[in-house]
């Protein structure tokens, strides 16, 4: 090696530089919708795609609050990714439109992101899928017996 | 399609899942300016909206209001929600021709009387009516007819919001705006040439989830998409509070990406969601693009000056925005906009340009 320049090094981003006053409230906004969220039940939500964030200080909000254990990708009418932050139960939310444009962004304080959990009605009309399949599977069977 | 049938019915017709119709909320949610608790009481009210009956009439127009909402790439939720909609009448749409589109428009009056929304693009000519007819009847009285029954009026576009190009001097057929003539009845006014094909279904999403019209603006425009101008959201405001101009297209400046308020940008004096909405699935808008805002949202914008001319002299609006640029007091900022109506009225009439260091 030549230089010190062609030794790979990853430089931690630094936090400070671009923490403005802007990402601070936000970041106590979550602190705020936590505690409502532990204390209450009530799930918090904050949309991101109104806020005026810079790049810098979009940089800085993903440095805090990380990636978490759980990676979750939805393909409904487009895709979107919700993704547990490194705090437990703040989820960052991103939803794209058929064309991969991002249509909204959020931060949601909840054990499970709403939009993952399945709905009553889908919940039945699963069921009846599935029965009627094995209705299906067993007249095939009947009739390979015959 | 029947038209019983709910959006919810419809869009699962159509292959989108619960899920899908919950990011559209989302969507919404934030494109209205909600809180976004609030997009499960958007889906909940969607899934049990009839679908509306919708009646749209083209006037004196160049069909672009029609084209700008029918461009989509490739199928959107949203085109999707307009796909959904009863479009009972639409003479450039629809099939039907001659006396069956007629009866098609005046069938769907009868059926949904006091319910339908009807979507005007186009000014009318009232000065002398025969400019403009449909079928032998006068644009004039098929406005008063259609809006008789409706329970809303979307004014579409700058030609029917506020007149628009034929609206322009001389305005040779006696141009006039929707709202110039319908006076008892609630009238949203979407002006834009063409105006964003998302603020549309915005408006129609907002009526269906709450049976009422949005928050208007003194030109009775939503403040949801025209609550802001085109400068407050521009991301070349920070050069304009820098005092960093582009001389020219093609210089330094521009090139930099520098403010177009000296080659004529309007965006101090436009009100419109072009800046953060864009255009073409987000992809840009004019200033992005390296030209200035026209300032096509406002009324009369065509007999505005130059689309290349700096604004002359500070509406209320530049002049207060200068104002605080230059740091001074409010009596100095009466003191400047004075200054600036005698520098205007001189170079209207010596039809000089003025550049951003007049009206310091």
């Amino acid at each position: 090696m030549s230089g010190l320049a062609e030794i790979p090094v990853s430089v931690e981003p630094s936090v400070t530089e671009d923490l403005s006053g802007n990402v601070i409230a936000l970041l106590h906004e979550i602190t705020t919708l936590q505690e409502q969220f532990i204390e209450t039940g009530e799930i918090g939500q904050i949309d991101l795609m109104t806020l005026p964030l810079t790049d810098g200080e979009q940089k800085a909000l993903d440095t805090v609050l990380g990636v978490g254990e759980v990676r979750c990708q939805l393909d409904a009418a487009g895709r979107s990714e919700i993704n547990e932050t490194l705090m437990p139960g703040v989820w960052r939310i991103r939803y794209y439109s058929v064309n991969d444009d991002l249509i909204t962004e959020l931060i949601e304080i909840s054990e499970v992101p709403e939009i993952i959990k399945a709905g009553a009605d889908e919940l039945k009309e699963g069921m009846q899928a599935l029965k009627a399949q094995l209705s299906e599977l067993a007249q095939t069977i009947n009739a390979d017996g015959e | 399609m029947d038209k019983n049938q709910t959006l919810a019915d419809s869009l699962k017709s159509q292959g989108i899942s619960r899920r899908g119709f919950m990011k559209f909320c989302a969507g919404l949610a934030t494109m209205m300016a909600l809180p976004p608790g609030m997009a499960p009481k958007i889906a909940e009210a969607l899934e049990k909206a009839q679908r509306p009956s919708v009646i749209w009439l083209s006037f004196q127009e160049c069909t672009g209001c029609t084209e700008s909402l029918t461009r989509a790439h490739s199928p959107s939720i949203e085109s999707l929600i307009f796909d959904s909609i009863s479009l009972d009448y639409h003479h450039t749409l629809q099939a039907a021709s001659g006396d069956a589109a007629e009866e098609a428009r005046e069938h769907a009056m009868k059926e949904f009387y006091g319910k339908y929304l009807l979507i005007v693009d186009g000014s009318i000519p009232v000065g002398n009516p025969a400019y403009s007819t449909i079928a032998g009847i006068s644009n004039l009285d098929m406005l008063k007819e259609a809006a008789a029954g409706a329970a809303a009026i979307v004014s579409m576009g700058t030609c029917a919001a506020y007149g628009g190009l034929p609206y322009a001097k001389p305005n040779p057929t006696g141009a006039a705006s929707v709202s110039d003539i319908i006076k008892d009845k609630p009238i949203i006014n979407l002006p834009g040439c063409p105006p964003i094909p998302v603020v549309m279904t915005s408006v129609l999403a907002h009526f269906l989830t709450f049976g009422q019209i949005p928050d208007l603006d003194s030109d009775g425009r939503p403040l949801s998409f025209y609550g802001d101008s085109i400068h407050d959201r521009c991301y070349r405001r920070p050069f304009y509070d820098q005092g960093l101009f582009a001389k020219s297209f093609d210089d330094e400046g521009a090139r930099a990406g520098w403010c177009l308020y000296e080659l004529g940008c309007k965006g101090p004096t436009t009100h419109n969601a072009c800046a953060t909405t864009k255009w073409n699935q987000g992809t840009s808008f004019p200033i992005q693009s390296g030209h200035g805002c026209i300032g096509c949202s406002e009324p009369n914008f065509w007999d505005g000056g130059g689309f290349y001319d700096a604004l002359s002299a500070p509406t209320a609006d530049i002049s207060s925005a200068a104002a605080t640029a230059i740091g001074v007091g409010a009596a100095a900022g009466i003191a400047v906009g004075l200054a600036n109506r005698m520098k205007k009225a001189s170079a209207v009439a010596k039809h000089e340009k003025m550049t951003v260091d007049d009206i310091k």
